[in-house]
């Protein structure tokens, strides 16, 4: 299940999606909208994607796991718009028959997703202003270029 | 010869287009488009400083040729997760 929705993501049914008789190890990640950035606090996030380009990136991915792990099962859904504080933006789910493999999997797709898949984040402050979230290697988090105010 | 851009997240509102079509010389490459773009966009220069590139909706390096009708993505530093 590799997938970008503008609706809810229902976990379940990604964790779902990796199991089966052969998969003694199911592991799900589940990535949800955090409401503090340090000192500054998030209403709301907004996400898009070059949803062409996302979508072969995340099945190249999911290809390479399972060439470097034994999985049996792999899955991506991540959600674009607008998402809310405490709800889910990104699911990733991989079933494997051990739960090492399971484990590191899935830890290094989502470090491969945020590093390469074209989707951005815009985050909305309580203070009315947004900013597109644009990491830099110098700053090791994320750089302030574009603000506006809303 | 024509290639078009796409255009995401801060470099979509600088611009304020989400795909554009942009003029280029024949046997063009990655690395010149990017010149043509920060001279077209002053804007955007300092973000296509810190973007990559892709063609045909896979990353490309500088030395990459282009080609009439290329569709080309303006790849600010991503965020998904």
């Amino acid at each position: 299940m590799i997938e970008i929705t503008n609706e809810k993501i229902d976990e379940q049914a990604v964790l779902d999606s990796v199991k089966d008789q052969d998969s003694g190890a199911c592991v799900l990640f589940v990535g949800t909208t955090r409401r503090m950035t340090g000192a500054k606090e998030t209403v709301t996030l907004k996400y898009e994607a070059y949803r062409e380009m996302a979508i072969e990136q995340m099945t190249s991915l999911s290809e390479k796991a399972a060439a470097k792990w034994p999985l049996k099962h792999c899955s991506i859904v991540h959600r674009l718009g607008q998402v809310d504080i405490g709800e889910t933006s990104i699911a990733v789910a991989v079933g494997s028959p051990h739960r090492v493999d399971a484990f590191e999997a899935a830890s290094w797709l989502m470090d491969e997703l945020k590093a390469i898949v074209p989707i951005w984040k815009q985050e909305h402050w309580t203070d009315g202003s947004s900013e597109w979230v644009h990491p830099t290697e110098t700053d090791g988090s994320k750089a302030e270029t574009s603000e506006s105010k809303s | 010869m024509i290639v078009k851009i796409h255009l995401f997240a801060a470099a979509r509102e600088i611009v304020g287009q989400e795909v554009v079509d942009l003029i280029i010389p024949d046997n063009s490459n990655v690395g010149q488009l990017k010149l043509s773009l920060a001279q077209q966009y002053p804007k955007m220069k300092n973000l296509i400083s810190k973007s990559s590139i892709s063609v045909q909706r896979q990353y490309a390096s500088d030395d990459s040729e282009l080609f009439d009708g290329a569709e080309v993505g303006i790849i600010p530093p991503v965020s998904g997760g």
